[in-house]
């Protein structure tokens, strides 16, 4: 197993930009099992966006590997709790922080 | 804040809107028929688009589908300003691709409070 | 955030204006026989116009009265009904009152509430005539109506159509309203994210995901339906109550519904709409009566193009350029550099005169904004008169002056008025004569030099010379036993205290005459003349310049003194023969010119210019004409003829008698522009000349 890959979220995690970033993921998944996200720079995300983010999880979850944050921004953080999505994306410890 | 395309063919309402959505900080750019905002949207990406229904020209409902077919626009919110309560109206223009309506008479503060919806 | 919206109102009220003057003529222009779909589309957006502004701007008796037109032209227009000439009819009526009521409102008063009512009657009376009108409300919550109110709070079941994001809908947002409605507290999201598939089956634009929202509050369910009211016909949402939801559910209802839902098709939110509405309306013209003390004070304005100002931006920039030019120049000039400094005056020339150009440009208006009122008025008119008549307009493009455009509408309504009743024979009559049955009479505009052309002609029977002639002896404005011309006994009609008309009727006999209408034009420094033929009709032709900012001008000497005539007005320059001068009545000077005497008029006497030396070697006579009347004036010289910006003597002086206003030359002096109608009417009365004394 190689060393982790690390995705970059971009300042838009959001329904315009999911199919590149898809492609994206979609390579990386060929590559590693573990895959980090830098998501300190997202300005914006929505459903679209967090829900690749929950499928991504569920298919390295399959392969015994998994995604780890490097950097969380704070609109991040807050639009996952509107959806009840901080547990499901590994977010509760930044939550707290950026409370 | 955002850039919002507010069209109406009736020049109060024009105004009243853009003058309560710059109030509110946003940037406002004003047309007066579907031609006319499509053209603006040709040329500049929009936040939010504000559309009448009944507009000569080109009316919100065509101007709905023409905007979902640029790339640029395939998500962006698109609410439609209508007097018509009855569902008729309406269901046009969801199935046209508009995000939402706004039904007419609104006060500045409805306006306001109706944006959030889809902005942020 | 409170935003005053009367700053809105007076682009409302011009708005609305034109809105009802476009259902107006489109309305005349129908056959209900066959209905242009385009026509009713046109009129039916009119008026939903005017009715979402009032209820916007908070005029509710005009949206309130809108909606019943408005929702009877929605079934013509969807074709749930056809057209009916009486349904014409009742727009028409509609419109009358629309406007009265808008132009009250615009005023500051309150608009009569009767009219409207009884109008609003005739409709509601049409509307409910019809089964398949009154539509019924199929909303899903009505069926649930009586499961309103979650006493502990709702469980929410969402499950959003797999679309829903595509169209800009997103979630998270609703579930922030949601939140902001019930408090952070109060609300619990909970995911399910089950459905969402790995990533080699995921289409990121769908959503695959599903919530159950509880809110642990007392609220009812409008409320929170409310917040997904753009997504429910997509989505499956299910309410749950959190416990016994149907205790004391009536109390919560009644109070947060009306509040909260803008909809008012509900029938049980239609009595609080209407008291909500006669409040708001109470309230507005309350207020309005205090905020406006001056009730005509509102400013008119005009509409201009964008593209206009754009041009107009940019010529002045050329402007400051040109200037900023010639200003460097200046500083530095040595006459090596005069060729450039011509350069750059002409530059300044050109670029001054395109401005002035462009500027009165902007006051110009298409002569349809005066036309548009005679379709309606001919319609009207012709039916109370019994004539059939077909009005033909021309030329509704040309342009003219916003100021002539306001002041010429009242003589024209007047002469064509004129037309109908006096003009136009009866349909038996024109029968008789072998004429079509229907009358016709014909609008037309043009430019012509400097001046807009207007003519009112009609088919019917022309002047009757005889009757004119007789009338005008028997009030003793004609002479006995002179002979006149037919061109000169048509032009009778326009003497003060003439009308030919055998019985006052109510058309045209209103003591207004045509000395009136005359002098409405020549006020306007315009002339008008009547063509006519016995048997085929007549042709009023108005004549008037485009503008009353700009005056084309004589400019004359007399003494040291520069005056300056209306060009429009001067007939002839002759030398001034003494020899052909006579003497009359003691006091005033009149000369033969050809087969006429004219009275003269010397300007340094009327102006008090007096100066002992020697009469100037080789004064003129300029020959000018006003209210039809010839007199000739006494100047030392002619000089040249120029435009001239007309300033008003009024505003920054006073009036003086004989002078219609002030303009400043080239060389920075200021000339009178003399007043032709008020000169000539110093010497009508001849024994008191303001002359004599300098005569004897």
């Amino acid at each position: 197993m190689t060393d982790a890959v690390t995705i970059q979220c971009g300042e838009r995690l959001s329904i315009e930009m999911v199919e590149e970033l898809f492609s994206r993921v979609e390579e990386s998944l060929h590559n590693s099992g573990d895959i980090c996200l830098a998501g300190n720079d997202i300005q914006f995300c929505d459903t679209a966006g967090l829900q690749l983010i929950l499928s991504l999880q569920k298919t390295l979850t399959k392969t015994g590997g998994s995604i780890c944050w490097q950097g969380v921004s704070p609109v991040l953080t807050e639009t996952a709790a509107y959806l009840g999505l901080t547990g499901a994306l590994n977010l509760s410890e930044y939550s707290q922080l950026t409370d | 804040m955002a850039s919002i395309l507010a069209v109406d063919d009736s020049a109060s309402m024009r105004q009243m809107v853009s003058f309560t959505l710059r109030g509110a900080g946003h940037e406002v750019q004003e047309a007066s028929d579907g031609v006319e905002a499509l053209r603006l949207a040709n040329d500049k990406k929009y936040d939010l688009v504000l559309s009448d229904v009944n507009m000569p020209n080109m009316n919100g409902i065509e101007l709905v589908k023409e905007l979902r077919a640029l790339a640029d626009y395939k998500f962006v919110p698109v609410l439609m300003l209508t007097t018509e309560s009855a569902g008729d109206m309406k269901m046009q223009g969801k199935q046209a691709g508009a995000t939402g309506w706004i039904v007419k008479p609104f006060n500045p503060d409805q306006l306001l409070s109706t944006i959030k919806r889809v902005l942020g | 955030m409170s935003i005053d919206l009367s700053q809105f109102h007076q682009v409302f009220f011009e708005e609305s204006f034109e809105g009802l003057d476009v259902m107006e003529s489109q309305l005349l222009d129908l056959t209900p026989e066959s209905v242009d779909a385009e026509a009713v589309n046109t009129i039916f957006r009119a008026a939903h116009s005017i009715k979402g502004g009032a209820g916007t701007f908070g005029f509710m008796q005009i949206s309130d009265f809108t909606h019943v037109v408005e929702t009877l032209l929605d079934e013509i227009r969807s074709a749930k009904r056809p057209m009916l000439r009486m349904y014409v009819d009742l727009f028409l009526q509609s419109v009358d009152c629309l406007r009265a009521m808008l132009s009250s409102l615009q005023a500051g008063d309150t608009p009569d509430g009767e009219r409207p009512a009884l109008l609003k009657t005739e409709f509601e009376k049409i509307l409910a005539g019809d089964d398949s009108a009154a539509p019924v409300s199929t909303d899903s919550t009505v069926a649930e109506a009586e499961d309103v109110s979650g006493g502990a709070g709702w469980r929410i079941h969402f499950h959003p159509g797999q679309d829903i994001l595509q169209t800009g809908n997103e979630p998270f947002r609703m579930f922030r309203e949601l939140q902001e409605l019930v408090g952070e507290d109060s609300l619990t999201v909970i995911p399910d994210t089950s459905a969402v598939p790995e990533i080699s089956s995921l289409n990121p634009e769908l959503c695959y995901l599903n919530w159950v929202l509880e809110v642990r509050k007392d609220i009812d369910k409008e409320t929170l339906a409310s917040v997904f009211e753009w997504v429910e016909d997509d989505c499956d949402i299910r309410y749950e109550a959190l416990s016994s939801a149907t205790e004391d559910a009536d109390a919560a209802t009644e109070t947060d519904v009306a509040a909260e839902t803008p909809d008012t098709d509900q029938p049980a939110a239609i009595p609080e709409a209407v008291a909500a509405a006669v409040n708001a309306a109470a309230a507005v013209s309350a207020s309005q009566a205090k905020k406006s003390p001056a009730k005509n004070s509102e400013p008119s304005s005009i509409r201009v193009s964008i593209d206009k100002v754009d041009s107009l931006i940019n010529m002045v920039g050329e402007l400051v350029i040109t200037q900023s030019m010639l200003g460097q120049l200046g500083q530095e000039f040595d006459m090596s550099r005069l060729a450039r400094l011509q350069e750059g005056l002409s530059q300044l020339e050109h670029n001054t005169r395109e401005l002035q150009e462009s500027v009165m440009k902007i006051r110009m208006m298409p002569i349809s904004f005066a036309f548009s009122r005679f379709p309606r008025l001919v319609r009207d008119l012709g039916s109370q008169l019994g004539k059939d008549v077909n009005l033909v307009m021309l030329g509704e493009n040309t342009e003219l002056d916003k100021t002539v455009m306001e002041k010429i509408g009242d003589p024209l309504v007047h002469l064509v008025r004129n037309s109908m009743d006096h003009g136009l024979e009866t349909t038996e009559k024109r029968i008789a004569a072998g004429k079509a049955a229907q009358g016709k009479i014909t609008l037309n505009a043009f430019h012509q030099g400097g001046n807009i052309v207007i003519e009112v002609k009609d088919d019917g029977a022309g002047l009757n010379e005889e009757k004119i002639l007789s009338k005008a002896r028997e009030r003793k404005l004609v002479p006995e036993n002179t002979e006149l011309s037919a061109e000169e006994i048509h032009q009778l009609i326009f003497l003060p205290g003439f009308s030919t008309s055998d019985s006052v009727s109510d058309i045209s006999g209103r003591g207004v005459g045509m000395d009136v209408v005359r002098r409405n034009i020549n006020e306007l420094n315009g002339t008008i003349e009547v063509q006519s033929r016995r048997g085929e009709g007549s042709t009023f032709v108005i004549r008037l310049p485009l503008t009353l900012a700009i005056l084309d001008g004589q400019l004359v000497r007399v003494k040291n003194e520069t005056y300056i005539f209306p060009l429009v007005s001067i007939v002839e320059s002759i030398q001034l023969q003494k020899r052909s001068l006579n003497h009359i009545t003691g006091s005033q000077f009149v000369m033969k010119l050809r087969d006429e005497y004219i009275p003269i008029v010397r300007l340094d006497n009327l102006f008090g210019l007096r100066r002992k030396e020697e009469e100037a070697e080789n004064p003129m006579l300029v020959v000018v004409e006003g209210d039809n009347e010839k007199i000739g004036i006494v100047v030392d010289d002619l000089l040249g003829q120029q435009q001239v910006v007309i300033k008003s003597l009024e505003q920054n002086y006073q009036r003086v008698h004989g002078i219609s206003g002030a303009t400043i030359l080239g060389d920075g002096t200021v000339a009178l522009i003399i007043d032709i109608s008020g000169i000539g009417k110093t010497v009508e009365p001849s024994k008191t000349t303001p002359g004599s004394e300098q005569a004897a």
